[in-house]
């Protein structure tokens, strides 16, 4: 990792409110620099609440806090909430999970796409439409000027995720965080935008925080990784050697991927017991 | 008897602004009772659509389509005959789960409707069945994790014991370990209840492990049909 990470974060805890005991998530230390980093793990295991802490967007009934939370010069964890405002979207983006939800159903895909550069710059009115334009057909949005008009109902559920991820780098962020960005893509789509996403990483600098259900597809890009458990991160290595791990969790995660040799035959499962085992 | 039978099937959107566009070119599709059958092609190709069709959700179509032989009509499912026989995962599970009803409360409507009895113990196998623990029935939708909306989704589908379960995207939300939970489930229900799948995925591995056959959509009409030996080697590894 560089001497100056992007995003340097100590010691992160997100609790209920309401049950001060055990935390949903850490405490967890990490650091983002510039590239990708990957953040897999089980379902439920806190990756999209770490997502939201990032960027102070956890629901009302959950609070988070940290020792420190670092982003270029830029100490996050005192900032108030207008603060926020003017870094989240324009220099931390965030693509949400379930894309369909997250977009607004009354607003056409070209309101809000305008509407999250609107917030942050201010440019002509048709200036902003071309940078509208460029963005979709950026991440890959066919027939752009028409798709302008749609509502996000009329969209599939690969449209709906090139929506949220076309208004997530409409302002060109410095983090870019994509919470199952490609989950609902083919493989053509896929890797377009990825390579997309690793481009603007490459040019602009741009850090980039993955998290994934797609192990290959994480170990490909990523040149770190994060591995969580319930709440907890219980591994971490390079992206290359994922398939290498050592950590029970990381190698059942690697081991139980279906594929045309499996057919007929029950999926390897994880026993939990072997990460109780393992850390005791 | 034939599962799915689709001959012609076309179908369309339109909208106020770009008038009308064909999502479906007389489609043909035969699934065989028993068969675990998959869908794949690029994003908007119009597999979504199908399967709404075959629910009974979009109305807006042409041609011939029965299930276990019974007629559809655009205008008239036979929702009597079909109810609880066809059963749809959505691609996107918020759209299957009603934001202001807990977990509970969302499984035990079904069974209350169709006089299931012993309603409670049934939800409680039905969340074990998907590895959830059963305080999660106290859950609202927004209050728990992708991959948990995912399972009590597929929960509510398989609570009423369907026949034809319709698929959209159903692990594309859940780790791998999860993932090969559900896909084992499914394909023990499957044995034990004779079920018949149709499957959506653009995870070539989950196909390959899954489906009998496959058909490769492209832009709204069937390109190609896949047998068991291509799938063996579909997607590489
Ligand atoms: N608003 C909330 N109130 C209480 N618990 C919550 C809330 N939101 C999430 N949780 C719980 O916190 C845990 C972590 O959730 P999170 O959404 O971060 O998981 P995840 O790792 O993103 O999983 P997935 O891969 O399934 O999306 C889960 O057990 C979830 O049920
Ligand atoms: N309500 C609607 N109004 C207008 N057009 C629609 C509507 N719903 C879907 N479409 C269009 O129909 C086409 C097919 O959509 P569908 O959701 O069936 O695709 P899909 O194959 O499921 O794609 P994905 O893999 O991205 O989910 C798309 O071009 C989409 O924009
Ligand atoms: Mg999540
Ligand atoms: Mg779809």
């Amino acid at each position: 990792m560089a001497e100056h990470p992007l995003l340097h974060v100590q010691q992160l805890e997100v609790r209920r409110r309401d049950n001060r005991e055990a935390p949903l998530v850490g405490p967890f230390s990490f650091d983002i620099g510039s590239g990708a980093t990957g953040l897999v793990g089980e379902s439920g295991s806190g990756k999209s609440l770490t997502a939201r802490a990032l960027l102070n967007l956890l629901p009302p009934n959950l609070q988070a806090h940290s020792r420190q939370m670092r982003f270029g010069d830029r100490e996050l964890s005192t900032l108030n909430n207008r603060e926020w405002q003017a870094v989240r979207g324009a220099e931390i983006a965030l693509v949400m999970q379930d894309p369909r939800h997250a977009l607004n159903p009354r607003l056409t895909v070209g309101e809000q796409i305008d509407e999250a550069l609107r917030l942050h710059v201010r440019m002509r009115t048709t200036q902003r439409l071309d940078r509208v334009l460029q963005v979709m057909d950026e991440v890959g949005l066919p027939q752009s000027r028409q798709l302008l008009k749609h509502y996000p109902h009329q969209l599939s559920g690969g449209m709906g995720q090139r929506v949220m991820l076309a208004i997530a780098l409409v302002n060109r962020p410095r983090l870019l965080i994509a919470d199952e960005p490609t989950s609902a893509l083919d493989t053509g789509l896929r890797n377009q935008v990825l390579d997309l996403m690793m481009q603007l990483a490459d040019t602009h600098g741009m850090g980039l925080l993955l998290i994934s259900h797609n192990l290959p597809l994480v170990a490909r890009y990523c040149k770190q990784v994060l591995v969580m458990y319930r709440g907890q991160c219980v591994d971490r290595c390079a992206g290359n050697a994922l398939d290498q791990a050592t950590s029970p969790y990381t190698q059942a995660l690697w081991n139980c991927r279906p594929s045309g040799h499996t057919f007929g035959h029950p999926l390897p499962v994880f026993d939990p017991e072997s990460i109780e085992a393992n850390a005791s | 008897m034939m599962a799915i039978d689709c001959k012609a099937l076309s179908a369309d959107f339109s909208t106020r602004r770009s008038g009308t566009t064909a999502v479906l070119k007389s489609v043909q599709l035969r699934v065989m009772t028993g068969e675990t059958f998959g869908l794949i092609g690029p994003s908007g190709c119009g597999k979504s659509t199908l399967l709404r069709i075959l629910a009974g959700l979009h109305t807006r179509w042409r041609g011939e389509v029965s299930i276990f032989g019974q007629t559809l009509q655009p205008d008239n499912y036979p929702r009597n005959a079909l109810l609880s026989t066809v059963q749809m995962v959505f691609q996107d599970p918020y759209a299957s789960l009603h934001p202001r009803h807990s977990v509970g409360r969302a499984l035990l409507e079904p069974l209350k409707v169709n006089n299931i009895p012993e309603p409670a113990r049934r939800l409680r196998q039905a969340l074990d069945d998907v590895g959830l623990p059963p305080s999660i029935e106290q859950r609202y939708p927004h209050q728990m994790s992708g991959g948990q909306r995912q399972r009590v989704a597929i929960a509510r589908a398989l609570l009423l014991r369907p026949s034809l379960l319709l698929l959209d995207e159903p692990t594309s939300a859940l780790d791998v370990s999860v993932q090969a939970e559900i896909l084992n489930l499914l394909n023990q229900l499957k044995a034990r209840y004779n079920m018949t799948m149709l499957l959506v995925s653009h995870d070539a591995g989950v196909i390959a492990h899954m489906c009998d056959r496959a058909a490769v959509m492209q832009d709204g009409a069937m390109a190609q049909l896949l047998l068991r030996e291509q799938l063996a080697i579909y997607g590489g590894t």
